[in-house]
């Protein structure tokens, strides 16, 4: 026999035994296969259900009003079948529709079972940062966003405008979730913003919100909303296309998945996150308030992400700290977020908090903007002038005691109208070339204090010269208001400084 | 050991015990008639073939048999193939097992016809008569690439829908045909229930048909041609039969194979990614890794060039028995010493030459902009492709004439130099590239 096949016959007996430890461990495998099937498929799950499901169960399966809880023992123990069924053909008579793509809905067969697994498996207290893991953020209930714009417009309609704008407000955060962002109505709720609904007297509404409708889903709202709040959504629905007139509507914000891959993505949200819920004691860009500022280099270079998180997730550890614990309020990937976006400050934070000196920006004063001139250094204590708006002096100072009566560049005067004043730059365009030119104003703290006012479109006139690269203003008149101010003193310095 | 051998023999068919009853025994056996009855000794040696094309021949069998139970559980439909394979893997004993047994075939399947190509390249086992079989296995081996490819779409995950994307993709860049092409494949313009269909269609009916057709012929070929090459011989060749010398080998060898592939199967599952997302492509979004070394040349080239390239890589490999007629010294690796040498060299040189022009092509040298008043299609695509093919003449000029090595010698180096620079560009494109298809370290 060739030592090939004795090889082959050895390694046949391997297999033989190989084989014999695998299908042992065959079932084993089997189960923990599905468990694990089980674990990711209400992981996705989550996410469908935070998308399509939360606006009635709630966000963590509570159920909502009138609407069945998800999280019970009972839909646990219930058969595959009957879940399914129910989720994917709907359930007649009630408010839930069928969701499987099958029955006009957008779910796949795939995605209905992982909605079963999730009914069946999930502890239903982790749904929410389930979800964000997944991308699905922010989870909670959408309702459209009512800006004081329209409260406005709607307060000013008529006499009873300030209570029409109050129950407006009530619809957008109450209603919309069923009746629809601008009373459309939809599978769960009735059309509202109807001539019939309007013909109602006020009596009517308000016993139809105080007691819900009987075998609707509509529940009563006695318990959550005070007598004068429905009083307020009666007076508005009864005039809402006043409202509808005026072209006030509300949109349902659409719920965006996240991608989690895409770090910006991440900073923006986490960034929003921050702005709306941190700065409140942390001030606007971290610089301190009733809370530490963690703007700075001092707080940021000592506290890794690992520290900022259990701040953010346990609270403060300082005996008397008042800093919360955002643990339960917010996800992983949320508190994650927030922990990228301070980083993200790092890169520019000051060394230490709220340091003085740095207000001014613009690039420092104008005569500290002057091209340094390595041929011509200036030599410290050479004369009396030198501390003095000698900065400008283009180069041949060297603390002489020249008199600088007038610049030494030539004189140009234009006239022109406003563009643009960005901190203290003008853009104005000459009205002689139709060309665009720029100026520079000197520091905003000093013009803009009520000196003169420069709106685009504004007439000016004005003479300046060419300093260093760009053109310094002697004076400048607003032809339109009249206002003219000084820039430069007759020796050509600056006149704000002293 | 002595029990062991009788059972052994206790167990082997009764056969003859005289040369002319066992060789009687192999002409009138359906599958050992595939073989001569007698095969000369020096044939057996295993560093002639290294058993590729056997081990080719039973990957295929396997792949089939475990090709057919699977087909006992897949359901090709978009909204059910994936759900069946997670069925198969986590509710039927043995479907995981059976699914990486043939997952892991088809992959080692492309890499053993591959090397079974290379060997037969060095050995010289393509003049004469064996030309038409030489072009047949080119062949074979693009069949094999298909295969994969359309059993790569089935499982229906992530990885599947894009790398076909991808890889469909690709064909686009074919000139005048590759839009029709890619159309018939997908059956539309996307990877949808047409596609899955069409892919599923060709994986189990019509490549395995061809398949069979063409393995036949191949076999068939190789018997004609009087088996493998080899040396001519200087005196008389001793000559022995089949039956046991040849077929204990063969037996020896599919066993240790077989045991290798189950053991490896039994060990590593064959990937399972998501459902197919379309909405969601997975950043960088790869081919299958066969096909890797072709995207990467994607990257540094336009598309055109890029297919020009390696059409004219697979059309020199075809043209080689034309071209070459050095019969000398068949059945040598590398043909000679020297060839050797060139062969050493020419896979060195590419090893070195390759991963640099990746590089400087990548951070350094962009020519499009160095050149902005030229069209694309020449600073992208003329340019590079000039370059490369200027390369190649050059590398086999430098293994020609300051290496003094014959016509068959300096291709046996050429072929080392192209085979080096595809598994650089291979091995870029599987571990080196990141999201955005972005050179990284792993």
């Amino acid at each position: 026999m060739s030592r090939y096949l004795w090889a082959g016959f050895v390694a046949l007996l391997l297999l033989i035994v190989a084989l014999g430890v695998y299908t042992t461990r065959e079932p084993t495998r089997l189960d923990e296969a599905q468990a694990a099937l089980r674990v990711a498929s209400v992981g996705s799950a989550a996410a469908i259900y935070v998308e399509n499901c939360a606006v009635c169960h709630g966000a963590n399966g509570e159920g909502i009003g009138t609407l069945p809880p998800l999280d019970s023992e009972a839909l646990r123990a219930a058969d595959y079948d009957d879940l399914f069924k129910v989720i994917a053909r709907g359930r007649y008579g009630t408010a839930m529709t069928g969701w499987h793509q099958d029955e006009g809905g957008m779910l796949t067969t795939y995605q209905v079972d992982q909605l079963v697994a999730l009914i069946r498996y999930a502890a239903w207290g982790e749904v929410r940062e389930l979800a964000a893991q997944h991308g699905m953020l922010p989870a909670v209930l959408a309702v459209p966003e009512v800006s004081n714009e329209q409260m406005a417009q709607v307060a000013e309609l008529g006499p009873e405008g300030q209570l029409w704008a109050e129950g407006f407000q009530l619809y957008a955060t109450r209603c919309t979730a069923c009746h629809g962002a601008n009373g459309e109505g939809s599978s769960l709720g009735v059309a509202l913003n109807t001539p019939e609904v309007r013909a109602q007297d006020a009596e009517t509404l308000q016993r139809t919100i105080t007691m819900g409708v009987a075998g609707t889903l509509m529940s009563p709202w006695e318990q959550v909303l005070e007598q004068e709040e429905i009083a307020a959504l009666v007076a508005f629905l009864q005039h809402w296309d006043a409202l509808a007139a005026e072209g006030v509507e509300l949109t349902m914000p659409t719920p965006v998945p996240l991608d989690l891959s895409d770090p910006q993505a991440i900073l923006a949200l986490g960034e929003q996150l921050f702005v709306t819920t941190c700065t409140s004691c942390h001030g606007i860009d971290g610089t301190g308030g009733i809370g530490p500022a963690i703007n700075s280099q001092q707080f940021l270079s000592r506290k890794d992400d690992a520290a900022l998180t259990e701040a953010i997730t346990m609270g403060g550890h300082r005996p008397n700290s008042v800093m919360p614990a955002f643990g339960e309020r917010f996800t992983s990937v949320e508190i994650g977020a927030i922990v990228d976006y301070i980083r993200s400050l790092e890169a520019t934070a000051p060394s230490i908090a709220d340091p003085r000196g740095t207000q001014q920006g613009g690039g420092g004063p104008p005569w500290l903007r002057a091209t340094p001139d390595a041929d011509n250094p200036i030599s410290p204590g050479g004369g009396q002038g030198w501390g003095r708006g000698q900065g400008q002096g283009q180069g041949q100072g060297q603390g002489n005691q020249q008199t600088p009566s007038t610049p030494a560049a030539e004189t140009l005067s234009y006239r022109g109208t406003v563009i643009s004043v960005n901190s203290n730059a003008l853009t104005f365009r000459d009205s002689a070339t139709g060309a665009s030119v720029e100026a520079m104003l000197g520091p905003p703290w000093w013009w803009g204090d009520g000196q003169i006012l420069l709106r685009p479109g504004d007439s000016i006139a004005l003479e300046g010269f060419i300093g260093e690269g760009h053109m310094e203003l002697n004076w400048i008149e607003n032809v339109t208001t009249g206002e003219r101010i000084d820039l430069r003193r007759a020796d050509g310095t600056p006149v704000w400084q002293q | 050991m002595a029990w062991f051998t009788r059972f052994v023999n206790s167990m082997r068919p009764r056969l003859p015990n005289d040369e002319r009853g066992r060789m009687r025994a192999v002409a009138n056996n359906l599958i050992l008639h595939l073989h001569p009855t007698r095969v000369p000794a020096p044939a057996l040696q295993m560093r002639r073939t290294w058993g590729l094309g056997g081990i080719s021949a039973l990957l295929t069998v396997i792949l089939v048999l475990s090709g057919i139970l699977l087909m006992f559980r897949y359901d090709a439909s978009i909204e059910r193939a994936y759900q069946s394979i997670q069925f198969l893997e986590t509710a039927v004993p043995f479907g995981s097992l059976l699914r990486a047994i043939h997952h892991w075939s088809g992959n080692l399947l492309v890499i053993t016809v591959t090397l079974h190509l290379v060997r037969v390249f060095f050995t010289g086992g393509f003049y004469g008569p064996r030309r038409s079989n030489w072009i047949f296995g080119l062949a074979l081996l693009l069949l094999v690439l298909f295969f994969n490819f359309t059993g790569y779409l089935l499982p229906w995950d992530q990885l599947a829908f894009w790398a076909i994307t991808v890889g469909v993709g690709l064909l686009d860049y074919v000139p005048l045909l590759g839009e029709a092409m890619a159309t018939f494949l997908l059956g539309g313009r996307e990877v949808g229930q047409a596609a899955l269909r069409n892919f599923y269609a060709l994986h189990v009916a019509v490549l395995p048909a061809l398949l069979m057709l063409m393995l036949s012929y191949h076999f068939w070929r190789v018997r004609k041609d009087g088996g493998i090459a080899l040396p001519t011989p200087s005196g008389p060749v001793e000559k022995l039969t089949t039956i046991p010398h040849l077929v204990g080998i063969e037996l020896g060898v599919a066993l240790l194979t077989l045991t290798a592939l189950l053991g490896f199967a039994m060990l590593v599952p064959a990937p399972l990614e998501e459902l197919a997302n379309p909405a969601h492509p997975p950043n960088p979004a790869k081919a299958a890794w066969y096909f890797l070394g072709l995207q990467e040349l994607l990257l540094h080239m336009h598309p055109l060039a890029a297919m020009l390239l390696s059409g004219s890589v697979m059309l020199g490999l075809a043209a080689v028995p034309y071209w070459d007629r050095d019969e000398a010294a068949i059945g040598i690796v590398g043909r000679s010493a020297r060839g050797r040498e060139a062969g050493l060299v020419g896979f060195l040189l590419s090893l070195l030459i390759t991963p640099s022009l990746v590089v400087i092509d990548e951070w350094w040298l962009d020519l499009p902009s160095l050149l902005p008043t030229w069209s694309t299609l020449i600073t992208n695509g003329v340019l590079p492709l000039a370059l490369s093919l200027a390369g190649l003449a050059l590398i086999y000029a430098l293994l020609r004439y300051p290496l003094r090595a014959r016509p068959s010698e300096a291709l046996v180096g050429l072929f080392s130099f192209i085979g080096g620079a595809l598994v650089v560009l291979t091995v870029v494109g599987v571990f080196l590239r990141g999201p955005d298809m972005v050179l990284m370290w792993p």
